[in-house]
């Protein structure tokens, strides 16, 4: 449900806040960081592929990158999972490194294809760009999580 | 057990390639999205712009606000200020389709913007329903800001000119003095903001705020659009060249409405 959630409102939100602005929203691969501590490993997986597909026809009229972006994102999500406590200090350095992950491996395919033109600012900018405002969005994803899930317990 | 690894890792590594193989093919190339593809893009963006009413409805709440907390002088003076920028961005649309009299213009509201970070892209709510084509040119007040690279039925995909590469290139003009200098716009300087000319003849004279315009021969912009003004001229590294730099007219960062333009006889 988050994933969907985040899916949908990375949309949404996105028609509110300039292009080249600090506030460069990544809900969905922000949601996969959190999900895939609370959620079952065979779901989160195939959700990841599901929603990497979605990604990939709904908002840049390709195929493949996201799904396998998203895949092997949250492969190496639950790996890390595995072996860390749940606090929010790890699910911040996590969710830092996985934002980094996803814009230089993305940038780097895309660089591979020619479709980008190699420039180191360019991918700084998009680091500086990316990670307050989806480490805010990490936050309240995390505590919201928590909560519902002490409340199950 | 060791043969059943191998196995999985050769399976592994052939999705790999498959989904990598796959992605270059959809991205390289101009392509008709498939039916499956459009019809899932239709539903997800509904969806989307379902969801997306109530936070329209609070921003323009936000807005109204805002307004009401002013005293009047505060209020007029805005008012002012906001229809004076509202007739001067008519002003300017009226000028624009003047000049393009062989084009009508379909106005449509962006429901998306480049999403995924490193695609330039921006989506509309409107598609083939509404007589939008691929390769049609997409203009704001400001003047030209890309093209349209997909459609749906009722929405569109537009390539922003700060996608400007190889693949992606547009012929324009300047006009400086009493001459003009044809040229071609071949990328976009992230860092400086600006569009980049290359080739231009070293013995050629051009004016800094020199206005540039498209001129209408790659087939796809039409003639007389405003991209922006030169802002710098650099000579090349064998002082056999000139590259000139372009100041776009309009931001492509903050775009909530534009008109997509179709041929008369199209």
């Amino acid at each position: 449900m988050i994933i969907i959630i985040s899916f949908f409102l990375e949309g949404i939100v996105s028609n509110y806040i300039p292009i080249s602005s600090m506030f460069f929203p990544l809900f969905t691969l922000i949601s996969f960081v959190v999900a895939s501590y609370y959620y079952k490993e065979e779901i989160i997986l195939k959700m990841s592929f599901i929603i990497g597909l979605l990604y990939d026809i709904t908002y840049t009229n390709t195929l493949g990158l996201h799904m396998l972006l998203f895949y092997s994102i949250v492969y190496f999500l639950l790996l890390f999972h595995k072996k860390l406590k749940n606090n929010f200090f790890n699910f911040l350095w996590i969710g830092i490194f996985t934002i980094g992950f996803y814009l230089s491996m993305s940038y780097f395919i895309l660089l591979l294809i020619g479709y980008l033109e190699f420039d180191a600012f360019l991918l700084l900018n998009a680091f500086k760009n990316c990670i307050l405002f989806n480490v805010i969005y990490l936050l309240v994803m995390y505590s919201m999580e928590e909560i519902i899930h002490r409340k199950k317990r | 057990m060791k043969k059943k690894n191998k196995y999985t890792i050769l399976i592994i590594i052939g999705i790999i390639c498959l989904l990598l193989v796959l992605f270059i093919f959809t991205i390289s190339k101009q392509r008709n999205l498939t039916f499956i593809e459009k019809s899932v893009k239709d539903i997800s963006l509904f969806t989307t712009n379902t969801i997306g009413i109530p936070f329209r409805f609070a921003k323009e709440k936000i807005d109204k606000k805002t307004v009401n907390q002013n005293d009047k002088y505060r209020e007029l003076e805005s008012n002012y200020k906001e229809k004076e920028k509202r007739i001067k961005e008519l002003e300017q649309l009226l000028d624009l389709k003047n000049n393009l009299s062989d084009y009508t213009s379909i106005e449509a509201s962006v429901i998306n913007r480049n999403i995924g970070y490193w695609y330039q892209q921006l989506t509309i709510d409107k598609g083939t329903s509404s007589g939008i084509k691929e390769d049609m040119a997409v203009v704001t007040s400001k003047g030209l800001i890309g093209k349209i690279v997909a459609t749906t039925k009722y929405y569109s995909t537009v390539k922003l000119l700060t996608s400007l590469n190889n693949s992606f290139q547009i012929s324009v003009k300047i006009t400086s003095e009493d001459h003009e200098i044809y040229g071609v716009l071949s990328g976009y300087d992230t860092k400086k903001q600006v569009f980049q000319m290359d080739g231009i003849s070293e013995n050629t004279n051009i004016l800094e705020n020199s206005i540039v315009t498209t001129t209408g021969l790659d087939s796809i912009f039409p003639s007389g659009i405003e991209i922006g003004t030169v802002s710098s001229i650099e000579k090349d590294h064998f002082d056999l060249a000139q590259t000139v730099f372009v100041k776009p007219s309009g931001s492509c960062d903050d775009i909530y409405y534009v008109s997509v333009l179709r041929r008369k006889d199209s």
